[in-house]
């Protein structure tokens, strides 16, 4: 099930929400982890033991934790490790092991046996989740939580289940116990459901489909302009659904009367792209930056230790992505870029005009979505090639003169749709109204009606995260 | 036996008083649980490691062999390390069997409404004229949930050419009435043919 489906939309949200609503304070935790579990099972129906398998195990282990550390730190500390070995090794076994085993099989004078498992959904996300929770309580940061129906909602709830943000469990223990609910919070929440809905139905869909037919032309044959079509379509393509996604359970968080903190701020206004991951998916920026690179040693170490933490962060971001050289390219690719700007460029790009490190942060972000994007690193080389003019390759041709001409509005509004000026723009319009609350309420009315109808069109949109 | 019952009451109260004891014996508990949970989806999985376009090449290798030696491969087709690169293309259409010919992404979008590129593999054969009803696809679910969604683009599929069909093509429609929709692991089959059946079988081989 997805957010975007008229399933979710028309009958799990309001009969969850219903339930939720009118259920007493104390029974509010157990309604939101039954419907949560529902919500997973309805797609991986096998794979929900293993999810209540990692609910039921890190609470243990949290409450082992807890009391190891009442005699001893070295104790706690053996009890943290084997947890991480469990929990890693869990992720590890059903998200890389074919990659692994395929690559060692190429080198090693004997097979390793081909293991066949479909990836969970939603597996990277939770199980950062329940890491953070352990590490939190061996490090003393958070209390233990002793109620399993608590701690399940918090693995669980279904809002950030799937594709985050990861939630950081210190970040929402007060929230678990006692949280409040008024109507502008639910309304809050309806509206940036919305927002993200549209993002992603309206926007992201619509320019992935761009993106879909473009890329299935021939590289030998291709023009250049198309070869940055397919570029710049992916490159809106993974912010709004992803963007949109976020917003989505940021949204329904607020109408659950949880808080989330932002995953995405506005990353395409970026000057640098240290600036981009400082806004691009910070959940996932947070996690690795406080239990990688900060135990590591952090920027608080000479130079080359610095280097070192810098690329095993991105390293592990590439990997987290995905089992595939291509992550791990990517990943490091961003590694190079941040150690260079860090320790180089920054200086430099500071001086130039505002345009020149706006221009120089998308095409490093641009070129870096080639390498996320492509089926293999040969495929990307080579879509770069020809956007760069390598090669006898047209400058543009009949396509992608077609698909240019055809979306110029849709990717003039996505440019807007990118910053903050059209959301701005959209209040200040709202609140010129005599009545802005009912004119908001026809408005994101409207909207809503709009994405129904593109939705009803479609027949399967899944978020391009949910695989991670 | 009351040495027996002696070690039961000795745990019980070594479970009652002993803390840390009691979070051993849980973790021990719920480490060989999930070991027996992972041998039996192991065991039980039905799925395969093979791409879509190997086990199309077992279902119908004289065309697959026609196809790969005339048509590159596009990367943008989906599929494990581009492998199934070529069952995508547009390229020539040497692959001509039993009234279906070459599908390509396009295709597979225009019929079913879904991106190939969300699979790990698509293998489709279309009908070969407006006339004709037989084809044959192969996919390679990225992901158990996909596998929901993909059977009822299929059936629709089946429906609407029933509906376009019904009251003149009384064979095509027959034909539409045999066919065979079976998900497998992570793979979904669909057959509309007169030799359904046999393909289906060697599908299952196949795997």
């Amino acid at each position: 099930m997805v957010f975007s489906s008229i399933i979710f939309i028309f009958a799990f949200l309001p009969i969850t929400l219903l339930l939720y609503y009118i259920a007493p304070e104390i029974l509010k935790n157990p309604v939101l982890l039954i419907f949560s579990l529902i919500f997973y099972a309805w797609g991986e129906p096998v794979y929900v033991v293993l999810m209540i398998f990692s609910i039921i195990f890190n609470y243990v282990m949290g409450l082992d934790i807890q009391e190891r550390l009442k005699i001893g730190k070295q104790t706690a500390k053996r009890s943290l490790i084997f947890t991480i070995i469990v929990d890693l090794g869990l992720l590890g076994f059903f998200k890389y092991y074919g990659f692994v085993s395929s690559n060692l099989n190429a080198v090693l004078p004997f097979d390793l046996p081909e293991i066949d498992v479909t990836l969970p959904v939603g597996i990277s996300f939770y199980t950062f989740q329940t890491l953070s929770y352990v590490i939190d309580v061996y490090r003393g940061e958070t209390k233990v939580q002793k109620n399993i129906i608590a701690f399940g909602t918090y693995v669980t709830m279904f809002p950030q289940l799937i594709a985050g943000p990861i939630v950081q469990y210190k970040d929402i223990d007060e929230q678990l116990r006692n949280r409040s609910l008024s109507g502008a919070q639910i309304g809050e929440g309806a509206v940036q459901f919305i927002r993200g809905l549209t993002k992603k139905v309206i926007f992201a869909n619509t320019i992935g489909s761009v993106f879909s037919t473009l890329s299935a032309q021939s590289i030998d044959e291709m023009s250049v302009l198309s070869a940055w079509m397919i570029c710049i379509a992916y490159t809106f393509q993974i912010y709004f659904d992803f963007g949109g996604y976020s917003d989505m359970a940021l949204g329904l968080g607020k109408m659950l009367g949880f808080r989330f903190l932002p995953n995405f701020d506005y990353p395409y206004i970026s000057l640098s792209a240290t600036e981009f991951w400082r806004r691009w998916h910070i959940s996932l920026g947070t996690w690795f930056r406080e239990y990688v690179y900060i135990p590591l040693g952090g920027s608080y170490v000479n130079p080359a230790r610095h280097i070192r933490n810098m690329f095993v962060v991105w390293l592990c971001t590439g990997l987290w992505h995905g089992a595939n050289w291509n992550f791990v390219f990517w990943g490091l690719y961003y590694g190079v870029i941040l150690t260079v700007e860090k320790y180089f460029l920054l200086r430099y790009l500071e001086k130039t005009p505002r345009i020149v490190q706006h221009v120089y942060a998308l095409l490093v972000v641009m070129i870096g979505w080639v390498f996320f994007s492509s089926a293999d690193l040969g495929t990307a080389c080579s879509l770069l090639g020809v956007m760069f003019g390598f090669g006898d390759h047209a400058l543009a041709d009949t396509t992608g003169l077609y698909y240019l001409t055809s979306n110029l509005l849709l990717i003039g509004i996505m440019i807007l749709a990118s910053g903050p000026i059209l959301h701005r723009a959209l209040d200040r319009i709202i609140l010129m109204f005599k009545y802005p609350k009912a004119a908001a309420v026809v408005c994101y009315l409207a909207m809503f009606v709009l994405c129904i109808a593109f939705l009803v069109n479609e027949t399967y949109n899944p978020f391009l995260y949910f695989r991670f | 036996m009351k040495k027996f019952l002696d070690r039961i009451y000795g745990f019980a109260d070594i479970m009652r008083t002993d803390v840390l004891f009691r979070y051993n014996f849980v973790k021990v508990v719920l480490i060989a649980a999930l070991l027996i949970f992972v041998v039996f989806l192991l065991g039980g999985n039905t799925g395969s490691s093979r791409s879509a376009e190997e086990i199309a090449k077992s279902v119908v290798p004289d065309l697959m062999q026609a196809e790969n030696a005339e048509n590159p491969e596009s990367p943008y087709t989906g599929g494990e390390d581009g492998q199934d690169g070529g069952s995508g293309q547009t390229g020539e259409n040497t692959g001509v069997f039993d009234g279906m010919g070459q599908g390509t992404v396009l295709d597979f979008k225009r019929i079913f409404g879904l991106n190939a590129e969300d699979y790990e593999g698509v293998v489709y054969f279309k009908p070969i004229s407006q006339m004709d009803v037989e084809e044959l696809l192969i996919v390679k679910l990225a992901s158990d949930d996909q596998a929901e969604a993909l059977e009822e683009a299929v059936n629709d599929r089946i429906d609407s050419q029933k509906t376009s069909f019904d009251g003149y093509g009384v064979a095509q429609c027959a034909l539409l009435e045999k066919a065979i929709v079976k998900t497998q692991g992570n793979f979904l089959f669909y057959c509309v043919s007169p030799d359904a059946e046999k393909y289906y079988q060697a599908f299952l081989d196949a795997m």
